[in-house]
């Protein structure tokens, strides 16, 4: 059995995430009254999975980091223009979604440009940044900044194809075939990689 | 390969620095937050930012202002120097300097370490006056102050570059030991405010060094750490004179009127500084003040100390004290 086969919306209702859901509400009023704290708290709460997104999806720590900072940074200025009633962590994701997907394609066309290779999934260099899995962040650096996005969504985030067609403004259909694809392919070079 | 093991790597994918990255946001959204309310411009990424130092462009007239009783515990009067005590705190000191523009106002020497404070005039477009201390620690590692600001109730913001130079180095063109480059820990205060406390740590030659100044983002912590040079001691004697810093710290010749930094992406997708030097026209070098006396220097016990107040537009008459 595929464990992947079976791939639905994940239940929304579920008593933590309404918890939780109420006290963003919460914070998200008191963040448009100018208050720091509750500013800070929002990104106490969701900072480590929309940068988990992020460098999911560019698999660069350092551009992920300054992506997800620039689509809290946006949400701070633009916190007065969100409604409060609808959940924050999808406006979030969205957000740092479409930004790490347009800084993956602007790298890939400066690539394209000067025949230089889009940097690799891991840290570079810099001994601070080494990966804990570089089998697996090597395997998805094969894939396609949108086959990477749907990965990350469906298993960092935890959404379902209809969410992750909302966030990246793409059919459910498509997110589908994306999501079958880029795990074959994750799969494929997993196994040549152990060989 | 087996898809549950898949689903598993996949679900803990997760950058190295996240903890880090996270109290830099915060730092970030806090200081956002505060320009927003006053209705300044919106600032860039705290990582990529393009900067602009503005160099002291009059030489700064100074006073003197004597810390006789300030310098020692109750009850303990402070004395004048001697020549042998100024010996002593060139001895002692690890000769710091600021690059940029930066004036030494005070340092103090002790077996155990001591402490410089640096202070930078800057024009009034560019905000406030800026401070600087360094303390160093001769016996207590870099792990152990980290510890000691970590309970005073800083946040540990991750490794930080740390590229110091070196000023005979530098003023005899000996360019492979200009750079000393390192690594040390930044840490921001949890205590909020429009331009929170931040620290660096590192060690370097034997001794811990400890930065500590109010700025608004890590970068700026970084761009601090890198002005750090390390001097020989007769320069770093003339560096202690009021205005002596001024003249010593923006170029070897005083010439430099201005620094621009930019971090630039390349096409890899990594980053590199380029920085530009902006000359003094000959007008501005004529007024330059090289001529301020030497400062009084005090001891307490086996403490050395010197104090020098800047105050532009003032100059104050100080007893010539030469070793």
């Amino acid at each position: 059995m595929n464990e992947f086969a079976e791939i639905a919306d994940p239940p929304l209702a579920v008593p933590a995430r309404r918890d939780q859901g109420a006290s963003d509400r919460r914070l998200l009023r008191e963040a448009r009254r100018g208050k720091p704290d509750a500013v800070e708290a929002l990104i106490e709460r969701h900072w480590d999975r929309a940068h988990r997104i992020a460098y999911g999806i560019l698999g660069d720590a350092h551009a992920a980091e300054d992506v997800t900072q620039e689509a809290m940074l946006s949400i701070v200025y633009n916190i007065g223009r969100f409604d409060p009633y609808r959940p924050f962590a999808p406006w979030l994701h969205t957000v740092v979604s479409n930004r790490a997907l347009d800084f993956a394609r602007a790298r890939a066309r400066r690539a394209e440009l000067t025949t230089d290779r889009a940097p690799e999934i891991a840290g570079g260099e810099d001994p601070a940044l080494a990966s804990s899995d570089p089998a697996l962040e090597a395997a998805l650096a094969g894939l396609t900044p949108e086959h990477r996005a749907v990965i990350v969504l469906r298993f960092v985030a935890g959404y379902g194809p209809k969410q992750i067609g909302e966030v990246l403004g793409i059919p459910t259909g498509t997110v589908g075939s994306r999501l079958r694809r880029a795990l074959d392919q994750l799969r494929t070079d997993l196994e040549v990689g152990n060989g | 390969m087996d898809d549950s093991g898949l689903k598993r790597r996949l679900e803990s994918l997760a950058p190295p620095n996240l903890a880090e990255a996270r109290v830099r946001a915060k730092l970030a959204a806090r200081v956002s937050m505060s320009r927003q309310q006053a209705g300044a411009a919106r600032p860039g990424l705290f990582r990529v930012r393009n900067l602009s130092f503005a160099g002291g462009l009059a030489a700064v007239a100074a006073a003197l202002v004597l810390a006789l009783g300030t310098g020692g515990g109750p009850g303990i009067k402070a004395e004048v120097a001697s020549a042998a005590d100024l010996t002593r705190l060139a001895e002692l000191s690890p000769h710091l300097q600021m690059v940029g523009g930066w004036q030494i106002t005070s340092t103090e020497v002790t077996p155990k370490g001591g402490a410089t404070v640096f202070h930078y005039e800057r024009a009034a477009e560019h905000g406030p006056a800026d401070d600087v201390e360094i303390r160093w620690y001769t016996a207590a590692s870099a792990e152990e102050i980290g510890q000691r600001v970590e309970a005073d109730g800083f946040d540990a913001a991750g490794a930080v570059p740390v590229n110091t130079t070196d000023g005979l180095a530098k003023r005899f063109g000996e360019a492979d030991s200009y750079f000393t480059k390192s690594t040390g820990q930044a840490y921001v205060s949890s205590v909020g405010g429009p331009l929170p406390e931040t620290v660096g740590i590192w060690h370097q030659d034997g001794l811990t060094f400890e930065l500590r100044t109010h700025v608004e983002s890590i970068y700026m912590l970084e761009r601090s750490l890198e002005r750090v040079e390390f001097l020989g001691p007769e320069e770093w004697v003339i560096a202690i004179r009021p205005g002596g810093g001024m003249w010593l710290n923006e170029s070897s010749n005083g010439s430099v009127r201005k620094i621009e930094k930019e971090k630039i992406e390349q096409p890899d997708g990594t980053f590199a500084y380029q920085t530009t030097y902006i000359g003094k026209s000959p007008e501005e070098l004529a007024e330059l003040d090289f001529t301020a006396p030497f400062p009084l220097i005090h001891r307490d016990g086996d403490t050395v100390r010197v104090e020098v107040q800047t105050v532009p537009g003032a100059h104050a008459a100080a007893p010539d004290l030469q070793p």
